[in-house]
């Protein structure tokens, strides 16, 4: 676990390293901030930010973390989608995995109403790419006037070049601020103007800041450096006075701690009485069992399932979770918790195998979330509904269909965490990321495919041999062993974590200590918005 | 009986006269001035008469208005304080004329000790050493050298209606004379509407020795003990003790008797000072009398046990001495410091501002006299002083040590003061062994004893300090995302980062919180004497090429420019990343352990003068840290050749209007503050563009006077 950990912070500081020392060094030339300086300017002091898709593009032609850092944190006391240009990153330019990148912190900032700032400095389009992005990257600028008109904010803060079809972010915005004489946006650039109309212009006609601060009325405020911009940006969102709809933690009180909590003798120096910094208003109970020990149930072989209660005790206020149906089902356990004071539903798989008990009672789980309107927390570790006749015949696909249906149909937010294996038909039930959680972070020895590599071999080399005896042709043992070695081989390439965090499969990969960070940031996220579940004509079916 | 009685003074003083009226059942009546509307005296007074004004001749020097008070709230006396009316004949015959009892002497005693020169004449004709000195308005002007060469040199110049070292000069050379002899007769004149002046002789490395004397209306008077007020600053006291150093038993009573026999010469009734000059060799003479209670009266009462107030209160309303005056007992040692807002780095100027915090903190033995509470705003109206406080203990030493420590633990935040300087003082190995001769402070340099208390290694520990408690509070206060660990990162790319002005520099803290709630941190000191030009270098070039080391070095800072300016210091800062364990068990104290020493540090976190400000207090001293501003607002910044007020004061004269060319070193503002003159010069030559106040004008510290464009500054204009 430890070297996975390494491996990924190795990938994750490549992000950090932009386009590497020479073009960080002539970005820094030109007097700029780097993409990752102006995120953290425009943060509030000390607030987290959680990283969106850091290894999108890993293992491809492309720069890891495909040329954009996206993110949610904290500015003027709101919680902001950041979107910004890696400009070091041959110069800021879109890739179809940019794209994609982009896109889904626009799907983030839209399903949890969270404001959208746009830190913007590319090139536009990376034209050998062209092919695979010009039409799908119209979606960028239609997507920023859509979450305006569903009434959530975008601003764009231009640092640099935001030309062609970029200069439609600040063209879709809703406040925007250009840095002078850096600031440029425009449609054509001079040579274009030129070749097409013949007239001689230069760039800061064409689009300086200047210029579109005081003629075409494009940018809204005229920064005079980043430093400037940035304020700028902040107090744009401090104006927006953005409150969340959805319902506030329930912290507990800090006066009845449900555990004897220590408190440090008065001393003489005390002026006031004692308080804890965490104190009545805002006191979230940690758990009672120290979060490192997540490093070691991370780390057991996947064929050995992990047990859950052991992860929830770690993740969850004051460790504490009243399970459900705690008989019944036992391989997939259900109950209640609260997370960073969210009360929310869990549903984990303790054994890998989901049998036709479990998808019953996870889709009656399911239901009564949406009754009382509880976010649900998925913790994946499935390596997929039971097969076998006895099963088959019992209903299995059946009673997966009730778990399938009821997760599709669940209205409430839903966060998924991939612990270890997320195999088959059990990742759709177990909120895949075709089902569209609010978000979907996983640890970094994940494994996610169809079916294990040994499995979907064997599957392969069983049709081949049933195909040729079909045929009548004599099965070469040979060449099926050197085929099921080389399908072996890729799955398990592709099942890997890095590679299906390539895909943006999930929003990131995470260090498996900060699973409760990570998901009591989504849950702040989520209630920024209202939380309802699904209506329904019917009562909550008992399964 | 005295049932109600209204105190004619403010601040401390006032504050501690209704505390003994409290202990004596006698109901309390204030006056005060409109700037002192709210002050802790008025609010603890029972009733508090309004008086205007924020002037002291618009309001605590109208005699009228105080004796219309007292007789509109059926007070039936009144208590002068010090200062203000205190020796004022006419104001204590107009009380008595008023029917209300003045609590002090007879106005025959105040007029008579009040003139200067009539007292030491009195004095002179009744057999008590006096100096030998002249007045000048008696000589013509030729006369004036064969005068002071008759007296000797050095001599001393001096108002003959001043006090508090207003108009007083020393003069050792000749040549000098004529030109102080005027300078005294403008500043009397000023000062007192009298510019009459008189020399004595002056006594070299002389100490300030005062007897507390107490007279009644039956002809009883006795003295109670001496004070010593050597060390003083710009002549004024600053450290007052008892019993003094210098003095023997045998001393103590001849000079005891000087004094009683003084007072009993003029019937002198209440509370009295007979101040004397002692010279090495234990020769004294007679300097005045000061007929009220004084500022340093507490050292007194720490040792006899006696509450001077009280006792006055008895004697004005016609008792005899209290027995315990009779047979006064002296029982260890008293010091009392006085703590002023003012700088002891540049010459004591007094400051200004809002006192956001003052805490003394309580310890047996030690006394604390104050006018201010958490908040008050120190303004140029009134004496700057906080606070008196005064440590008794059996021993001299103790009582050094003690008042020393508890200064040294005091919360004092928002105003520069003579706080540090004072620990030192008392501190001092030459105060320890008892040489404190009035020129303590020439030997002892007030800059070096006011120093800064804390290395630049010091200052970045409490900068740390700062930066945590900060982060915490930050953390706590965040509505985002309130219960989030601090600063929390799944991708890390570079520490939080905050900057403070400190005494040393600007210190960056660079920290990040780790897994186990311990702070990793960076501390640099940017030693630089100037960052205001920092600021401005830092905005024209946010980063250079060969200091850009982000790229490659992942802890590097978010602000670009000012890793720049690191990098860039020719004396390196010292950084080195440590890991510090802390914890804030209280709301503003952290516990934060370096280098395996565990420490407290009580960290203020407020808003001086609208910019963020953090006070931090621990074991090893004290840090002011002005937060400097992450999004620094270049509007600001004052104009280029604007010339400052240097201190709070008045405008007394304006030597130059706009589109004059002046020369290096010509005045352009006089202004007065502390009852001195400073003058605003031209730092170089050029030309006056703008004159931004007017005669008379009170202004505050760094309020821009005058716009002066200078030739460099034309030279760099058409340069860039």
């Amino acid at each position: 676990m430890l070297n996975q950990l390494a491996a990924l912070h190795d990938q994750q500081q490549l992000l950090v390293q932009g386009g590497g020392a020479k073009y960080v060094r002539r970005h820094r030339a030109r007097g700029k901030l780097l993409s990752r300086e102006r995120i953290e300017l425009l943060l509030d002091p000390d607030s987290p930010f959680l990283e969106f898709s850091t290894l999108a593009a890993w293992g491809t032609e492309f720069h890891v973390g495909a040329g954009i850092v996206t993110g949610m944190g904290a500015i003027a006391d709101t919680v902001c989608v950041i979107i910004a240009h890696e400009s070091t990153i041959r110069g800021g330019s879109m890739n179809p995995i940019t794209l994609k990148k982009n896109l889904r912190a626009m799907e983030i900032a839209r399903e949890n109403r969270l404001p959208l700032v746009n830190l913007v400095e590319s090139g536009g389009a990376d034209l050998p790419t062209q092919a695979e992005l010009f039409v799908p990257a119209g979606e960028l600028f239609r997507n920023l006037t859509r979450l305006s008109a569903l009434g959530i904010p975008t601003i764009s803060l231009v640092f640099g070049n935001s030309t062609a079809g970029g200069a439609y972010i600040p063209g879709m915005c809703d406040y925007t601020v250009m840095v002078k004489e850096r600031a440029k946006v425009f449609l054509g650039g001079p040579p274009l103007v030129k070749m097409a109309t013949g007239e001689d212009a230069d760039d800061e006609e064409l689009g300086g800041a200047d210029m579109h601060s005081r003629i075409s009325g494009l940018s809204d405020a005229l920064a005079v450096d980043e430093h400037d911009c940035l304020r700028i940006g902040r107090q744009i969102i401090a104006n927006l006075h953005w409150k969340g709809s959805g319902p506030a933690p329930a912290y507990t009180q800090a006066q009845s701690p449900p555990y004897p909590v220590a408190t440090p003798a008065p001393t003489a120096h005390a002026t006031s009485p004692p308080r804890s910094i965490l104190s009545a208003d805002t006191f979230t109970e940690e758990p009672l069992y120290d979060t490192e020990d997540l490093l070691g149930l991370a780390s057991c072989d996947l064929k050995i399932p992990i047990d859950v209660h052991e992860v929830i005790a770690r993740i969850v206020d004051g460790s504490r979770f009243d399970e459900f149906k705690p008989l019944y089902g036992s391989s997939l356990v259900t109950g209640w918790a609260c997370l960073h004071g969210y009360p929310i539903g869990i549903l984990a798989n303790s054994r890998g195998i989901l049998f036709s008990e479990e998808a019953e009672k996870a889709a009656q789980f399911i239901q009564l979330a949406n009754q009382v309107a509880k976010p649900l927390v998925f913790l994946q570790n499935t390596t997929g509904y039971m097969v076998g006749k006895a099963y088959e015949q019992g209903g299995m696909v059946k009673n997966g269909a009730k778990m399938v249906n009821a997760v599709s149909n669940s209205q409430v937010p839903h966060l998924t965490i991939i612990m270890g294996a997320s195999y088959g038909a059990g990742n759709y039930g177990m909120c895949g990321r075709a089902y569209d959680p609010r978000f979907l972070f996983s640890w970094p020895n994940h494994k996610m495919a169809v079916m294990g590599p040994e499995q979907l071999a064997g599957v392969l080399s069983i049709v081949a041999r049933q195909a040729a005896a079909a045929a009548g042709r004599p099965f070469d043992e040979e060449a099926d062993t050197i085929n099921r070695q080389k399908i072996q081989e890729q799955i398990e390439a592709e099942q890997i974590a890095f590679a299906n965090s390539s895909r943006l499969y999930d929003d990131g990969i995470i260090d498996p200590r900060d699973t409760r960070t990570v998901l009591g940031m989504c849950l702040t996220a989520c209630h920024m918005t209202e939380v309802h579940g699904t209506e329904t004509a019917y009562g909550v079916f008992r399964m | 009986m005295i049932h109600k009685l209204l105190i004619a003074n403010r601040g401390e003083i006032a504050v501690r006269i209704i505390r003994t009226c409290r202990q004596m059942g006698i109901r309390t009546v204030a006056v005060f001035s409109e700037p002192d509307r709210g002050a802790l005296f008025m609010r603890k007074a029972d009733e508090a008469v309004a008086l205007g004004g924020a002037r002291p001749d618009e309001s605590y020097l109208r005699q009228d208005a105080i004796i219309a008070a007292a007789l509109q709230v059926g007070g039936d006396a009144i208590h002068p304080g010090y200062g203000f009316f205190a020796e004022n004949a006419a104001f204590a015959n107009a009380c008595r004329m008023a029917g209300l009892v003045f609590v002090g002497p007879s106005a025959e005693a105040i007029a008579l000790m009040g003139d200067k020169l009539a007292a030491k004449n009195h004095m002179q004709k009744v057999g008590v050493p006096v100096l030998p000195g002249a007045d000048l308005s008696t000589i013509p002007e030729d006369a004036l050298l064969p005068t002071a060469e008759k007296i000797g040199f050095p001599v001393l110049v001096k108002a003959a209606a001043g006090g508090g070292g207003k108009g007083m000069q020393v003069v050792r050379d000749k040549n000098n004379l004529a030109d102080a002899v005027a300078g005294a007769k403008r500043q009397a004149k000023a000062a007192f509407g009298d510019n009459r002046v008189f020399l004595e002789r002056y006594i070299d490395a002389p100490r300030h020795i005062e007897i507390q004397i107490f007279g009644d209306s039956h002809g009883n008077l006795v003295h109670l003990f001496e004070r010593e007020c050597s060390i003083q600053r710009r002549h004024q006291k600053i450290v007052e003790e008892t019993p003094s150093p210098a003095i023997t038993p045998a001393l103590r009573a001849e000079m005891g008797a000087a004094a009683v026999a003084a007072g009993k010469t003029i019937g002198y009734e209440g509370a009295g000072t007979v101040e004397f000059i002692l010279a090495p060799n234990g020769e004294f003479w007679f300097l005045e009398v000061n007929t009220r209670l004084q500022v340093e009266h507490p050292v007194t009462e720490c040792i006899t046990g006696i509450d001077l107030v009280r006792a006055q209160l008895l004697v004005a309303d016609g008792a005899p001495l209290p027995p315990e005056l009779e047979k006064p007992v002296s029982r260890g040692h008293a010091i009392e410091a006085r703590l002023y807002a003012e700088d002891p780095s540049s010459g004591f100027l007094p400051t200004t501002g809002k006192l956001a915090r003052f805490h003394v903190p309580a310890r047996h033995g030690l006394r604390v006299d104050s006018g201010v509470v958490d908040g008050d705003t120190v303004s140029v109206h009134y004496d700057p002083m906080l606070a008196k406080v005064t440590a008794h203990a059996p021993t001299r030493a103790e009582a050094a040590a003690l008042l020393a420590d508890s200064l040294s633990r005091s919360q004092i935040h928002g105003l520069v003061t003579n706080r540090d300087f004072l620990v030192r003082l008392l501190q001092h190995p030459d105060f320890l062994t008892g040489a404190t001769d009035t020129h303590f402070l020439e030997r002892h340099s007030p800059v070096s004893l006011g120093a800064p208390t804390l290395t630049p290694a010091e200052e970045r520990l409490h900068a740390i300090a700062a930066a945590l408690t900060t982060q915490a509070h930050n953390a706590k206060n965040a509505k985002a995302f309130p219960s989030i660990p601090s600063g929390w990162r799944n991708n890390f790319s570079a520490p939080q980062q905050v900057q403070f002005i400190g005494t040393h520099g600007t210190i960056t803290v660079a920290y990040r919180i780790c897994r186990d709630g311990s702070a990793s941190v960076t501390a640099t000191t940017q030693s630089d004497t100037a960052p205001d030009a920092a600021r401005a270098q830092e905005a024209a070039q946010p980063g250079t090429p060969e200091n850009s080391q982000a790229g490659s070095n992942p802890q590097a800072g978010p602000n670009a420019d000012l890793h720049t300016t690191h990098s860039e210091s020719p004396e390196s800062p010292e950084s080195h990343e440590e890991t510090v364990h802390f914890s804030l068990p209280y709301p503003e104290q952290l516990e934060m352990q370096t280098n395996s020493v565990l420490r407290r540090y009580s960290v203020h976190c407020t808003t001086v003068q609208e910019e963020q400000c953090v006070f931090v207090d621990s074991p090893l001293g004290h840090a002011v840290l002005r937060v400097r501003a992450r999004f620094p607002d270049a509007t600001r910044a004052p104009d280029p050749g604007s010339l400052l007020a240097p201190m709070p004061g008045k405008i007394v004269r304006i030597a130059a209007a706009p589109g004059d060319i002046v020369k290096k070193g010509q005045v352009l503002i006089v202004l007065e503050a502390m009852k001195m003159e400073h003058t605003v010069h031209a730092p170089e030559d050029g030309q006056v563009a703008e004159v931004r106040v007017e005669t008379n004008e009170q202004v505050e510290t760094g309020l821009v006077l005058v716009v002066l464009h200078t030739d460099t500054q034309e030279t760099e204009t058409t340069n860039s």
